[in-house]
């Protein structure tokens, strides 16, 4: 806490002095202004910037093709297109810009930009950016009441009855097209009040809306999870303001930026498929869970840098944020039938306060030297008082007695930086550097972590014809001591370790070249070997590699020709360690070495190992003006990954040979031929031939006939039908480009 | 590893950094020159032999003279927001001298021809070529650079950057598109996007600039907003911000912990697939520990199929229900 307080302390002492330096210096700059402001001369020779694209467009899809899957983060349906709008005005004083895309579509975009030059700096936009699911999507649950899905009754009571299947009843699910959107409408303003000081404006608001996959289940055994259309409806309203002040000898800033999260359905209830009336015993007639509350964060900042003897600079920084949550709690169950525990209070009222600093410093006191350092704290202060709970209701179905409360995690973050690199020639940079994190949690079984990083790199550059860079970083995080039998106390294996806390020793290598042995010729190559190993992991991660590789090359012999191909390989490994086996009698210490137990047994561990392999190919050619008043454009992008998963067991194993998983593969081509010819300097004629073709094959998401799974007599699950599906799309798009 | 030992070494380091940056600037402190007055050449640093003493003491020659042999510069930088003199920042409201606020002064230059008595942006140190920039782009991120990870690794602004001949709509890359520029270097992570679970990146609704800010920032990773990543991700994904009633541990921790905003293989750019994922900390008895293979495949276990995990654990970045502990409502 002390230190804290010395580094708050020192911020703020580092950004008054930064306002004190940078007034004094303003006061002299305006004395010292040696050169008046003029207008310029007109600009001359401006080319045609403004365009607007009319065109029409068609897509055929091959045999079960999923459009949805072709149009997931854009809107290419059938017709008359508006696209490409641009209106671009500059003058000495002012310049205007106004855009449009894809008009009409559901991935709109319009945005506008003013400058009046020294003084302000306006921009607006609207964006839309859909994200289509499924066409095919289905569902029996009726949708027309935001966050209620409710069934008919007679299909709860014929499968609580028994006179109906849910593979039947199945049959009458309606079709529904599964989407999201995000409009984003964003708003920023620079006043620049004189020479040094801008006062900067944002604002920002995201309307999510639509429905997504999601998931409620009202028990392990013999009930039925099942995917819903979960509805979207909420809104984030961003705003900020700071002002800036900076000269020649450093800057200094002030600002605020608030963000409120509002959902309009934040509780979500739906039918349960196999219960048409509550029962203490056999389960709800139907579920509820708290979707996303709102929340809003408050953030003040403060940020200062001097410029300083020695080529050195002094930069702080230091933020407060505030967090809340505060909603109205749900009662522990929907479910008449039982009685719903007492709420140990009636408010989420969680909170938390966030510090943030960073100091940095850095020096160039000789060409051939530089050093860098830099503190950064970040304190997650989790404020909320734990929320307990004595018993509580699993699924809405089962009254459990618990006697636990939440956790508040939270954590404090300190990291240290610092770098120094040596420059004897113009072309040659080598650096080392050192960094050491520290991180103190609370709530988590490994309460504190240190790592400490070293790394060197050396860069090449400034030639014309080769580029060098690469970067070699070695690390190791260590973390208390884990006491297993707090593990155990939840159910986990003692020797467990969870990844992203856990002692991890870690080594990366990263290197790039360009060679440009002709001006119009080049090729780059690049290498990225990454390994982690987690040393005192049983169970858990154990080790995670990466082997990334690529080679390229641009060919541009002409202003009319360029070319270029490029193909890269990367593959990912990891390997994780489990036992599959019953639980210790409840959970207890006393049975930890008993060799009759399960639990115990390493007989009855397992590993997964797993591989990535991704295989990427890009190649590119444009044609402009070769044939006259013509422009052409070719490209080809092809994607392949498939991942494996493959189980191991233990030499003297006692449980049953796993069937291997069949890989997952996913195949991702897209070939474009794009033309253009001008008729006039103004006006041009366009045709664009779009190739897509979407390759999947996944044994979890892969497409199945029953939406009932699995397709017995009692199955568990009820889907919604998104599925990873293929498709092969071939679009045409004809259109009227107008330039002037 | 021993936590003393780890404190000793942090010290020694820390000492040997100041020993050696105390020593450097009093080494320096000799041979140097008396500070300069105006902004361009206080920002034209050391080392450079355009701005060394001898380089700048020919004068300033003007635009006219200048813009004689390199007439297509001078049309493109009238273009271009450095050439817009109403502004009292840019290089243009230095009547006649828009050439030399950056290239410096070019009499020497214009003397003998020699094309090493005129800042040559592309044939300089990127630090000496950065320093002149950075005396005007000093506010904004770009006063985050000096000790970024751009800064460390010697790129410099015309690395990305061009005044004279852009390609961009905005930023004057070098590159139509901001993505260009940054899979030069960055060539994984410009792969990773092409994978079927993506950002709308391919799609042109987000660029590497979305999240990143490559003139430095106080965050993480080069991220734009916020003080880690997570906040980075929560301002689009403020619902999944929280904090909850009930918090993920992991998310709480790293959101990169799960998902690899680049891309993945993976639904919802996971960095594995689920169950495989949440096997990696949930080993404890029954289901979590359960080996999902092709009979439960077959079987078509609801733990494996679908949404796997999460067609239960639904709320699995945080809960706010009462009975939201294990992310189940």
């Amino acid at each position: 806490m002390r230190i804290r307080r010395i580094m708050v302390v020192a911020g703020v002492l580092l950004i008054a002095a930064g306002a004190d330096a940078q007034e004094e210096a303003g006061k002299a700059a305006a004395t010292q202004r040696d050169v008046p402001r003029t207008a310029a001369a007109a600009i001359p020779d401006i080319p045609l910037v403004n365009q607007i694209d009319f065109g029409i467009r068609g897509t055929s899809f091959g045999s079960g093709s999923d459009p949805a899957r072709y149009q997931r983060y854009r809107d290419l349906r059938d017709g008359g297109t508006i696209d490409h709008l641009r209106i671009f005005k500059d003058t000495d004083t002012h310049r205007y810009n106004l855009q449009a895309d894809n008009v009409g579509y559901r991935d709109q975009r319009f945005s506008a930009s003013y400058m009046n030059y020294g003084k302000v700096k306006a921009s607006f936009e609207w964006n839309q950016i859909p994200l289509f699911y499924s066409q095919t999507t289905s569902t029996l649950y009726d949708q027309s009441v935001p966050g209620q899905l409710t069934l008919a009754d007679s299909i709860q009571s014929g499968i609580q009855n028994r006179t109906l299947t849910l593979a039947s009843a199945l049959g009458g699910a309606s079709v529904f097209d599964l989407r999201t959107r995000r409009d984003v409408a964003d708003f920023s303003l620079t006043y620049s009040a004189n020479n040094n000081v801008d006062v900067n404006l944002t604002f920002r608001n995201t309307q999510k809306t639509g429905a997504y996959p999601w998931g409620g289940s009202f028990g392990i055994s013999n009930a039925i999870a099942t995917e819903l259309p979960v509805p979207v409806d909420h809104r984030t309203t961003e705003f900020g303001t700071n002002l800036e002040y900076a000269n020649d000898r450093g800057f200094a800033r002030i600002g605020y930026d608030g963000s409120l999260f509002r959902n309009t359905v934040t509780t979500l209830t739906w039918d349960n498929p196999s219960r048409v009336a509550d029962s203490p015993t056999a389960g709800p007639a139907q579920g509820r869970m708290a979707l996303w509350p709102d929340t809003e964060m408050h953030t003040v900042s403060g940020a200062g840098g001097l410029n300083l003897p020695g080529g050195s600079h002094a930069t702080a920084f230091l933020s407060v944020s505030s967090l809340t949550n505060n909603n109205p709690l749900l009662p522990y169950t929907i479910n008449s039938a039982l009685v719903s525990p007492g709420l140990d209070r009636a408010d989420s009222d969680v909170s938390a306060r966030v510090t943030a600093m960073n100091y940095a410093f850095t020096s160039r006191p000789v060409a051939t030297l530089w050093f860098s350092a830099r503190y950064r704290q970040y304190e997650f202060d989790n404020r909320t008082v734990p929320f307990e709970t004595h018993d509580s209701v699993n699924y809405d179905t089962t009254l459990v007695a618990l006697n636990k409360e939440s956790e508040p995690f939270g954590s404090t973050r300190h990291t240290f930086d610092a770098d120094a690199s040596f420059t004897p020639v113009r072309h040659v940079g080598f650096r080392a550097g050192y960094t050491r994190e520290d991180v103190d949690r609370t709530l988590r079984i490994v309460e504190k972590t240190t790592e400490d990083i070293a790394r060197a790199s050396v860069d090449l550059t400034g030639l014309s014809w080769l580029t060098v860079r690469g970067v070699y970083e070695h690390s190791k995080r260590v973390g208390s001591a884990v006491n297993g039998l707090e593990l155990l106390a939840i159910g986990e294996q003692p020797l467990l370790r969870q990844y992203d806390i856990s002692d991890r020793n870690q080594n990366r290598f990263n290197a790039i070249a360009q060679i440009t042995p002709l001006s119009s010729f080049s090729v780059n190559v690049s290498a990225g070997i990454g390994t982690q190993e987690y040393p005192n992991t049983y169970f858990g991660l154990r080790n995670n590699d990466n082997h990334v590789y690529s080679l390229g090359f641009d060919y541009v012999p002409s202003n009319n020709i360029s070319l270029g191909a490029s193909y890269g390989y990367e593959k990912y490994t990891a390997l994780q360690a489990s036992r599959t086996a019953n639980p210790l009698p409840a959970n207890t210490e006393a049975f930890l070495n008993d060799p009759t137990q399960q639990f115990n047994d390493p007989r009855r561990d397992w590993t997964d190992d797993s591989a990535d392999r991704v295989r990427t190919i890009d190649v590119s050619m444009d044609l402009i003006k070769l044939l006259r008043k013509t422009d052409i454009k070719f490209a080809y992008d092809y994607s392949r990954a498939q991942s494996t998963y493959t189980y191991g067991l233990a030499a003297n194993t006692v449980i049953a040979t796993p069937v291997q998983l069949s890989p997952v593969v996913n195949e991702l081509q897209r070939g474009t031929i794009d033309g253009l010819y001008f008729i006039t300097r103004r006006l041009a004629v366009g045709l664009a031939y779009w190739f897509d073709k979407y390759k999947v094959d996944d044994f979890a998401l892969g497409p199945v006939e029953s939406l009932a799974q699995p397709a017995t007599a009692t199955p568990t699950l009820m889907m919604l039908g998104y599925f990873y599906r293929p498709y092969t799309a071939n679009t045409v798009t004809a259109r009227l480009t107008v330039l002037w | 590893m021993n936590l003393g030992g780890n404190r000793l070494r942090l010290r020694v380091v820390l000492g040997l950094f100041a020993l050696a940056w105390v020593t450097a600037v009093v080494v320096s402190a000799a041979g140097r020159p008396a500070p300069a007055q105006s902004a361009v050449s206080q920002g034209a640093s050391a080392g450079s032999a355009a701005s060394s003493p001898s380089a700048q003491a020919g004068g300033f020659v003007g635009d006219d003279t200048c813009i004689a042999c390199h007439e297509s510069e001078g049309k493109t930088l009238r273009g271009t927001l450095h050439g817009k003199a109403q502004n009292a920042r840019t290089p243009a409201a230095k009547t006649g001298q828009a050439c030399e606020s950056c290239h410096g002064p070019g009499q020497a230059h214009v003397d003998t021809g020699d094309k090493t008595k005129i800042k040559v942006f592309t044939a300089m140190s990127p630090k000496d070529a950065n320093s002149t920039c950075l005396t005007c782009h000093s506010k904004g991120s770009h006063a985050q650079w000096n000790g970024g990870m751009h800064d460390a690794r010697n790129v410099a602004c015309v690395t990305c950057h061009s005044v004279h001949s852009a390609k961009s709509e905005r930023g004057q890359l070098k590159t139509v598109m901001a993505v260009e520029t940054c899979q030069a270097c960055h060539k994984q992570e410009a792969m990773k996007v092409k994978k079927s679970g993506h950002m709308p990146v391919r799609e042109g609704k987000m660029d590497c600039t979305s999240c990143h800010t490559p003139h430095g920032s106080t965050n993480v990773r080069m991220l734009k907003v916020g003080n880690t990543l997570n906040e980075t991700c929560a301002s689009c994904h403020a619902e999944k911000r929280g904090p909850f009633l009930h918090d993920h541990a992991a998310g709480r921790e790293n959101c990169a912990s799960c998902h690899d905003p680049h891309g993945s293989n993976n639904d919802r750019m996971l960095i594995a697939k689920e169950p495989m994922l949440c096997q990696r900390c949930h080993v404890s008895s029954r289901h979590p520990a359960t080996i999902y293979d092709g009979t439960q495949i077959a079987a078509a276990s609801n733990r494996a199929v679908g949404r796997s995990c999460v067609n239960c654990h639904s709320q699995i970045h945080g809960s706010n229900h009462p009975a939201g502990g294990m992310f189940l409502r």
